[in-house]
């Protein structure tokens, strides 16, 4: 799978990995944990579409089942993946957010 | 979510998806449903539109020529469940009843726009589509500001149409939306051409009455 076609839907992918970059988290967990810090509701349908492409580009692994909860967690190339995307989010915003002020003043 | 519901939802998903995430998935939902968050009717079509997104995925990513094929027995099947769940009694009160709305808008030689505006009653969002003539790629982008947006194209590959079909001397494109709740609202459309002669194209917007626990 190429990065692009995650970037395809990166806004929820961005913000799963976000997530999972606290710690290894189970699904309902992460629906929690994004709806408090982005204010984002994910269905389950959409995050587990979210998860099996990240799986797939290797960017989140799996780990063991706990009771009948299924915890996964970011891997180092995920934490590359999410550490390029948010510093490309933050350049843009940075340079949108000065040109707002270049307006205003 | 009882398990037969969810054996007839999840027979959308391709079989590589479902035998690798459909138990995690299952799990997931009756945790949801256990805590309060969301109805079984409402994860009945969020899995549906989950499920025809993978499909495509699927199909798209194996460059099989299957796509509509795929999409076809994918919404088929979709209509099973509609069926399956309201002869559980589980969806009556959410089958869309609003007349779907459209605009006909009218673009000029080349590349052209226009806007038009639709009023929408309160209601879920549940479908879009865009029709041209054939030969002739346009974009719709219709949005309640600050609240809600849909686009949708039918630039092959450009966009996440469920469908891309001909009727007649039209290319038609339908889109699946999330069902998600919206405020009564006047929606304003912009449609972009990028080239080709003048044309006139439609946008509707299927908005259902608001389920029962959403």
């Amino acid at each position: 799978m190429a990065i692009s076609e995650v970037r395809g839907s990166s806004d929820r992918s961005v913000l799963v990995l976000a997530s999972l970059a606290g710690g290894p988290k189970h699904g309902y967990a992460l629906i929690q944990d994004v709806r408090e810090f982005a204010g984002v509701r994910l269905g389950p349908g959409t995050l587990y579409g979210c998860l099996s492409k990240l799986e797939a580009a290797g960017f989140v692994e799996a780990l063991p089942a706990e009771d009948r909860r299924h915890p996964y967690r970011i891997t180092a190339n995920g934490v590359e993946m999410l550490r390029r995307q948010l510093s490309e989010s933050a350049r843009i915003a940075e340079i949108g957010l000065g040109r707002i002020e270049g307006t205003m003043a | 979510m009882s398990r037969r519901l969810f054996t007839v939802v999840r027979v959308l998903y391709p079989r590589a998806w479902r035998e690798r995430y459909a138990t995690e998935l299952s799990d997931l939902c009756e945790e949801v449903v256990k805590a309060g968050e969301s109805t079984r009717v409402r994860l009945v079509f969020g899995l549906a539109g989950a499920a025809l997104r993978e499909r495509l995925r699927s199909a798209r990513s194996s460059r099989r020529l299957a796509v509509l094929g795929a999409s076809a027995s994918a919404v088929v099947a979709l209509g099973l469940v509609a069926a399956a769940t309201n002869g559980f009694g589980m969806i009556a009160a959410s089958v869309p009843t609003t007349p779907a709305q459209s605009v006909l808008l009218h673009l000029g030689p080349g590349r052209a726009q226009a806007t038009s505006s639709m009023p929408e009653p309160k209601g879920v969002t549940v479908m879009a589509s865009i029709s041209a003539p054939r030969g002739i790629d346009v974009s719709a982008d219709a949005n309640i500001v600050g609240t809600a947006n849909v686009e949708i194209t039918t630039v092959r590959g450009a966009g996440s149409a469920l469908s891309c079909r001909t009727h007649g001397s039209e290319n038609v494109c339908t889109e699946a939306l999330e069902w998600c709740p919206m405020p009564a609202a006047s929606w304003q459309v912009h449609v972009v051409k990028q080239s080709g002669p003048a044309a006139e194209v439609r946008f509707v917007l299927v908005v259902g009455q608001k389920s029962v626990g959403l």
